[in-house]
């Protein structure tokens, strides 16, 4: 195959290479989760969730719920600094992040409440009255 | 049958949390950024022990009998980080601050170890 020589090619061809392998050997030992890191917990009624997401504005986070998956959304942002302010310890991370988990059971999306506090999200997902675990008293004569 | 997961409860091996921490230097003081999830202002402690800065903090989420834990993922117990105080630091100028479950810490610089800006003639 005949190309025009550019010596702009070679080098993006390049770059791509090591990029590659770059990527097989360093793309295991990098522990990846998802985030954020999620708890739930099934009570008699609803279903309980909690999310870890410390220093966030309250009105960054999106809470959806669409064919029973839950959908946890928004953006942690970098703090304000003064001026000056020369970074030397950095491991807190910021970027957008998204989170689905599909519910064990369907949920009465109506009564659905969310509160954040303290940096964890809490998100209260009252079941379907016909999937509450219900005893039945048995007489037995 | 509900098949409940394991949960190891045994008080010798819980191990505490490392929060992860931002440091920033300003000319006049150190500004410190701990990611500490669900600790209120009453489970957090922050001290000075000789040359060292010791930040606790107690975490926990209520779940109640007869619960079922269907997601495990949030690290409870006892956050725990120390920083070495380095002798720039005047002491009585640590400010901490907590707000949705991130902790600031302003360490000021004392006067004599600040930046000065000499000016050429």
């Amino acid at each position: 195959m005949l190309m025009r020589y550019s010596p702009f090619k070679e080098i993006e061809m390049l770059e791509r290479e090591i990029n590659k392998m770059f990527n097989d050997f360093f793309g295991n030992v990098g522990v990846t989760y998802e985030y954020p890191l999620i708890d739930m917990i099934d009570t008699n009624d609803a279903i309980l969730v909690y999310a870890e997401i410390p220093g966030i504005n309250k009105d960054d986070i999106k809470v959806k719920i669409h064919n029973d998956v839950l959908t946890i959304s928004g953006e942690r942002k970098e703090p304000e600094l003064p001026e000056k302010a020369n970074c030397i310890i950095r491991e807190r991370e910021f970027s957008k992040f998204m989170r689905s988990v599909r519910l064990p059971y369907p949920v009465d999306v109506n009564k659905v409440s969310a509160e954040y506090k303290d940096g964890i999200l809490k998100i209260t997902l009252p079941k379907k009255e016909e999937f509450k675990e219900k005893e039945i008293q048995v007489s037995v004569e | 049958m509900k098949r409940s997961r394991a949960i190891i409860r045994n008080e010798s091996l819980r191990k505490y949390i490392m929060p992860p921490v931002d440091m920033y230097e300003t000319p006049d003081s150190y500004i410190l950024f701990l990611d500490m999830p669900g600790v209120t202002k009453e489970n957090l402690n922050i001290k000075v022990v000789g040359d060292s800065l010791v930040v606790r903090g107690k975490f926990d989420l209520p779940v109640s009998k007869g619960d079922e834990m269907l997601l495990n993922e949030i690290a409870k117990g006892e956050y725990v980080r120390e920083f070495v105080l380095s002798g720039d630091i005047d002491r009585d100028k640590i400010d901490a601050k907590l707000t949705n479950g991130v902790l600031v810490l302003k360490l000021g610089k004392s006067e004599k170890s600040k930046e000065i800006e000499i000016k050429i003639e």
